[in-house]
């Protein structure tokens, strides 16, 4: 038997790199049903917090503090949960999954709770949360189709989806017959609602938008990745009544307050504006990007950032209520819940996944903990 | 360092030549392979080194020189390492020749894939992420990408043709057919088959044909399960480094006026 030669030590060498670049390549990938794509969804009604966060949609009763069901009663590695759930007045919490399947939670059917019906129609992963107008339930789908299903056989009512020209990643606003939705194909369209009609577009805005638009009076207002709040007259028909230029890209959309607009960029400014022109009043430095919608309550405005920390300012001089202290020790990407005088956080890469923050004192507790 | 260094010039350069090409459909597909032209011809000074050194080593292996040597000192591994290692001072050879360059290139390979995967952000936390990587002079319109290549791929997702004609029931290519996936299985297998010496050693031989066989099914493997642009990728780099290893073996076979087969 003769010794190694070079080349079959070079080639154990080479065959090591592969297999480590093979573990590298594949840990990067994000095909597994089970890798974080997008953060929390949180939503609330009377009773409950609702939590989509990868394989679990969860439920706590918001007076107990204890957990009410979550679905799948096992986790699989076929379904995930991202899009905030949509409790509806008949009882049905609507659900859509990160696996492309919309799911009608009926808690009514016991421990084990099951989905009263689903829809599979729909080729794009569920991002953005589901939107429960009357007895019309709204998907909105990455794969750049807005459905609107029957609230309780979710069967299509349109004869066609509303299509867009790019994926749809955050929930629709309604208003009364009229459907707001944002696109990252960087346009807001509005649709009548029974008919899944287009009404108007707007001018392309010249960055996608992520987040659900704002309605303040006669205006429609949005964050995009073009660094800018721009906003839309519903009255001329989507024609951009002022647009205001920010640091870093707006991930989140203003939270509105007497005739002002509250948001922050991904650069880790928070912003209040007039929303009569569009003109600043105040900003404030935070300690990292802002991502999401603002929450309001009693002239304070509620600010979390991607390093973990919410702030209460005054909503008339930006100055400081309270810095939640000591930061949640987690990645903050979810929108603030309000749930009457406490202030829901969802946190990533933290074994306390909802956060209840009182939003005079900033005392805090934690609503749902994973094991670690 | 990694992403100041390698990641962020790299994410920003494919961003650069998509927003060349229109920053349309088809534009980051021809961005994918015009960026990974680039970085074949950036790496070439280490790659033809690497290549080269294996072609040497070969050429030794198979020599009637080495092989009377190995004959000779067959049952003394010590005194047949140390032949060998004076075989290579004669001939001026420094047997880790084609390991530095394999080393260097190692970070800038798997950067390129980084920037790839990173640039196709087709999940909110993909784009938040990339978000953070990409430089002010990058106009932010250009996002989302358009993923769309070939008039029936979306670059985000993994790859299938089409094929009205065969039953959605049928394992694997019910779906469509993964083309990209099986081309990436046979370019890879010819790639290695072109740049892997053969070797005369039992074990070297058994080593490279587990390599020549499994490797490519591996790798077909990830273009099969994962986001098509990187079935694209794998594709694009095994053709050019089969044409450089053809190119190298007929320089080297001309030099040694050996007829070319």
């Amino acid at each position: 038997m003769s010794t190694l030669p070079h080349p079959t030590r070079r080639s154990i060498l080479l065959l090591g790199l592969i297999l480590i670049s093979s573990v590298l390549l594949a840990g990067c990938g994000s095909g597994g049903a089970l890798t974080a794509a997008s953060w929390p969804g949180l939503s609330i009604d009377d009773t409950n917090a609702y939590l989509a966060y990868g394989p679990t949609v969860y439920a706590i009763d918001l007076t107990t503090n204890r957990e009410s069901w979550h679905y799948p009663p096992e986790p699989n590695r076929t379904a995930s949960f991202f899009a905030s759930p949509a409790p509806s007045e008949g009882g049905l919490v609507i659900v859509g999954g990160y696996d492309n399947i919309v799911y009608a939670l009926d808690p009514s059917t016991g421990g084990d709770v099951r989905s009263a019906w689903i829809f599979e129609d729909a080729s794009g992963n569920i991002i953005g949360g589901t939107v429960v107008a009357e007895d019309i339930v709204l998907v909105p789908s990455a794969d750049s189709n807005l459905y609107a299903l029957d609230l309780s056989t979710g069967d299509p009512v349109w004869t066609q989806p509303f299509n867009t020209d790019e994926a749809l990643w955050s929930a629709p606003l309604v208003d009364g017959n009229v459907i707001y939705l944002a696109s990252l194909d960087h346009r807001v369209y509005a649709i009548d609602l029974p008919t899944g009609r287009e009404l108007w577009k707007t001018e392309p805005l010249n960055g996608a938008i992520a987040d659900t638009p704002t309605l303040a009076g006669d205006l429609i207002l949005v964050g995009t990745f073009n660094s800018q709040i721009v906003a839309v007259d519903t009255e001329r028909r989507g024609e951009i009544a002022w647009a205001f230029d920010t640091s870093g890209w707006v991930w989140g959309s203003p939270a509105v307050a007497d005739d002002l607009a509250f948001f922050g960029d991904y650069m880790g400014l928070a912003y209040a504006v007039d929303i009569t022109n569009g003109q600043e009043v105040w900003r404030v430095t935070v300690d990292g990007p802002v991502t999401t919608t603002p929450a309001h309550r009693d002239g304070v405005i509620f600010f979390v950032t991607e390093a973990g920390t919410v702030y209460a300012f005054e909503t008339d001089s930006g100055k400081p209520f309270w810095t939640s202290n000591p930061i949640l020790n987690g990645r903050l990407l979810s929108d603030p819940v309000l749930s009457g005088d406490t202030l829901l956080v969802a946190t990533m890469d933290n074994p306390c996944v909802i956060s209840a923050i009182e939003t005079e004192t900033s005392a805090t507790r934690c609503l749902l903990q994973f094991e670690e | 360092m990694w992403n100041t260094l390698i990641l962020d010039p790299m994410i920003n350069a494919l961003l650069w030549i998509y927003q060349l090409f229109g920053a349309g459909p088809n534009s980051f597909g021809f961005a994918i392979i015009i960026f990974t032209a680039l970085i074949r011809v950036i790496t070439l000074p280490l790659t033809y080194r690497q290549t080269k050194s294996s072609m040497v080593m070969a050429e030794i292996q198979q020599s009637k020189k080495w092989q009377k040597i190995q004959e000779k000192y067959k049952d003394n591994k010590q005194k047949l390492q140390e032949e060998q290692m004076k075989l290579y001072q004669e001939l001026g050879i420094n047997p880790l020749g084609g390991c530095l360059p394999l080393l260097i290139q190692f970070p800038i390979i798997i950067g390129l894939y980084q920037a790839i995967i990173r640039t196709m952000a087709a999940a909110p936390l993909q784009l938040l992420d990339l978000s953070s990587h990409i430089y002010s002079i990058i106009p932010s319109s250009l996002i989302p990408l358009n993923n769309q290549f070939l008039g029936y791929m979306n670059l985000g997702q993994p790859e299938r043709l089409p094929l009205p004609f065969i039953p959605s029931d049928i394992p694997i290519i019910g779906e469509g057919l993964p083309v990209l996936a099986i081309l990436v299985v046979i370019t890879s297998y010819l790639q290695t088959k072109l740049t892997t010496p053969p070797s005369t050693d039992g074990q070297g031989a058994a080593m490279g044909q587990m390599m020549s066989l499994y490797m490519p099914l591996f790798i077909g493997y990830l273009a099969y399960s994962f986001a098509s642009g990187l079935a694209l990728y794998f594709v694009a780099s095994n053709l050019l480094g089969i044409i450089q290893g053809f190119v190298m073996r007929r320089m080297r076979q001309t030099a040694a006026g050996q007829p070319t087969k």
